[in-house]
């Protein structure tokens, strides 16, 4: 009975979101006027400050900021939480640095994904492709670990199988994500940020309560694990540690497509910036906030990892199960999953703008055919439900270890990326062969270095990445030609 | 604004951005490993903890103020030159 009571909400939430999606499909439909493309792939350009905030927060946090992230804080202290808030950088970075450019540059080239911008600014139809490849394929391994992420704490907590969780809001966020687009996708995902905020509130009230509260939680910390009010938590959070992190959910997330994606959707410069506080404000809440009811699990789980399965995958679910009554864990755990659908519908999107917009239109533009309005329609939302479907496939039968996953396409997308943005809006000389080089060297050195475990100074292989990726575009940049002023015009004067 | 200033705007506030960055991560390194070594704790709770987290967390909240106050700016996201033309 009382896991039935944990499933009202869970049942609720996902019913709304798709609520939701069809009620802006159908207005969409009434309204129309901006073409199929422009209104499912980029909603139109119309995104406001909070939902613009929202939806990039909620993007950006991924299942394992409700799971992987806090069950590591349970095992490592106050240190995981003093690492994790270097985050509060990663909406002001990218919304601050690319917003306007982006969104200037996409109006007038009329770019509705970013593989446009890469297109248009380097004059190259190879680097979109691969840009949309390594987009496809980091995308779905980055959205199998959120299925399996979400369906793994939906079955810890209520005790349902794996696969009915995963059916059950798995191939919701799939529908959803078909028939709402980007503005469905947008809002949707506001409304997922706000349920993590509030699944965050209740979980730290009730963890509070059940470990005797914060002063009896953090005597138990003293007595028995003093290493875990260390910054360097008695060796387990080397310096290292806390300058990757620094660059990979730090600095370079400036670089990631599906957060630059956004800067494109916005409706105006008053919207960016209420967006970059907001998002500010709203992110370093929801990493502080998770990651302390983390340490505070201590309080609850005070026995050895090995009693909870020795996974600290294990300590958010157990901790939500021993804290709280079925009908406020049914709440709770709309967070995780709310984390979980709302960055695979942003990716989904994003991987479907790769291969229906930027590689089959463009294919047909080149042969000098077009697409009715009614056939991109059909094509487009085909491809959402069919990559959709093949992840959803993938995930289940799961891989081992969700933030490893998550982790590893992180890094590949900004070695791909960071410096094509940043580089191509920034610098002149940029040009294509400093991209093709810097794409290809970035992502293949990254992902060579983490197959075989080859570091420099300790520091994660996203330093030996972003390395690569910057030495080539300048010595590429360099040697190639430069780019046609014509092109340069739109970016620079 | 024209073509020229807004790109010069923008090229100013991404700098600006940069340098919060740049003075976000030292309040970080300040506030959270240069505190513990004060070994002062508050509600059993460690002060480079609170401050390392809450204090860099709201001086995030209040340069990013600072900036779309005081630096960025609002102009057209359109096609501006084309429609003076």
């Amino acid at each position: 009975m009382s896991s039935v009571i944990m499933l009202i909400p869970i049942f609720l939430f996902m019913f709304l979101m798709l609520g939701i999606s069809i009620l802006i499909r159908n207005r969409r439909k009434k309204q129309a006027s901006a073409g199929f493309v422009k209104e499912y792939f980029i909603g139109s350009r119309s995104l406001g400050g909070f939902v613009l905030a929202m939806t990039t927060v909620a993007t950006y946090s991924s299942v394992s900021s409700f799971v992987g992230g806090p069950g590591q804080a349970w095992s490592v202290g106050f240190g995981w939480i003093y690492m994790s808030v270097v985050q509060v950088t990663a909406l002001f970075l990218v919304l601050g640095i690319l917003g306007k450019k982006v969104a200037i540059v996409s109006r007038k080239i009329n770019g509705v994904t970013v593989m446009d911008i890469i297109r248009h600014r380097y004059q190259s139809d190879a680097l979109a492709n691969i840009s949309a490849v390594i987009t496809i394929v980091f995308f779905s391994a980055t959205m199998i670990a959120q299925f399996v992420g979400g369906a793994k704490i939906f079955q810890a907590v209520t005790g349902y199988s794996y696969i009915s969780g995963l059916l059950l809001f798995g191939l919701i966020v799939i529908i959803y994500t078909t028939v709402g687009g980007f503005r469905g996708v947008a809002i949707t995902d506001a409304l997922c940020a706000v349920a993590m905020l509030a699944g965050m509130v209740i979980l730290l009230v009730g963890v509070l309560k059940a470990g005797g509260g914060y002063t009896s939680i953090m005597e138990h910390l003293e007595t028995f694990k003093p290493e875990m009010l260390d910054p360097l938590s008695g060796g387990n959070m080397p310096y290292s540690l806390y300058i990757s992190q620094w660059l990979l959910v730090g600095i370079f997330t400036v670089g990631l497509p599906q957060s630059v994606v956004r800067c494109m959707g916005y409706k105006d410069t008053k919207s960016l910036h209420r967006a970059i506080l907001i998002g500010t404000i709203v992110i370093g809440a929801m990493n502080i906030g998770m990651n302390f009811i983390g340490v505070l699990s201590q309080g609850i789980l005070t026995r050895d990892i090995s009693a909870y399965g020795n996974s600290v995958d294990n300590i958010m679910p157990m901790t939500i199960v021993a804290s709280l009554k079925p009908i406020f864990a049914g709440l709770t755990i709309i967070g995780p999953i709310a984390a979980s659908i709302s960055t695979v519908s942003s990716l989904l999107l994003t991987a479907t703008s790769s291969l229906v917009k930027d590689i089959y239109m463009r294919e047909l533009e080149k042969r000098k055919k077009t697409l009715s309005e009614k056939k991109t329609a059909l094509c487009s939302q085909l491809c959402t439900l069919i990559i959709g479907l093949i992840v959803f496939g993938l995930s289940i039968s799961p891989p081992n270890v969700i933030w490893k996953i998550n982790m590893f396409a992180f890094g590949g997308l900004e070695s791909a990326f960071v410096w094509i943005f940043l580089l191509g809006m920034f610098w002149k000389r940029a040009n294509k062969t400093g991209a093709i080089l810097s794409m290809v060297g970035g992502t293949v050195s990254y992902c060579v270095t983490m197959a075989l475990g080859v570091e420099v100074m300790h520091l994660h292989q996203i330093v030996i990445g972003i390395s690569v990726s910057l030495v080539l575009m300048i010595i590429g940049s360099k040697l190639g030609k430069p780019a046609a002023p014509e092109v340069l015009k739109e970016y620079f004067s | 604004m024209d073509k020229k200033q807004i790109f010069k705007q923008i090229k100013k506030e991404a700098k600006a951005t940069a340098v919060v960055l740049i003075l976000v991560i030292a309040v970080w390194c300040v506030l959270g490993f240069g505190v513990s070594h004060l070994d002062i704790t508050f509600f059993h709770t460690p002060l480079w903890a609170i401050t390392g987290c809450l204090g860099t967390w709201i001086f995030s909240i209040l340069a990013v103020w600072w900036l779309i106050k005081k630096v960025f700016r609002d102009f057209d996201l359109g096609d501006e030159e084309e429609k003076h033309e």
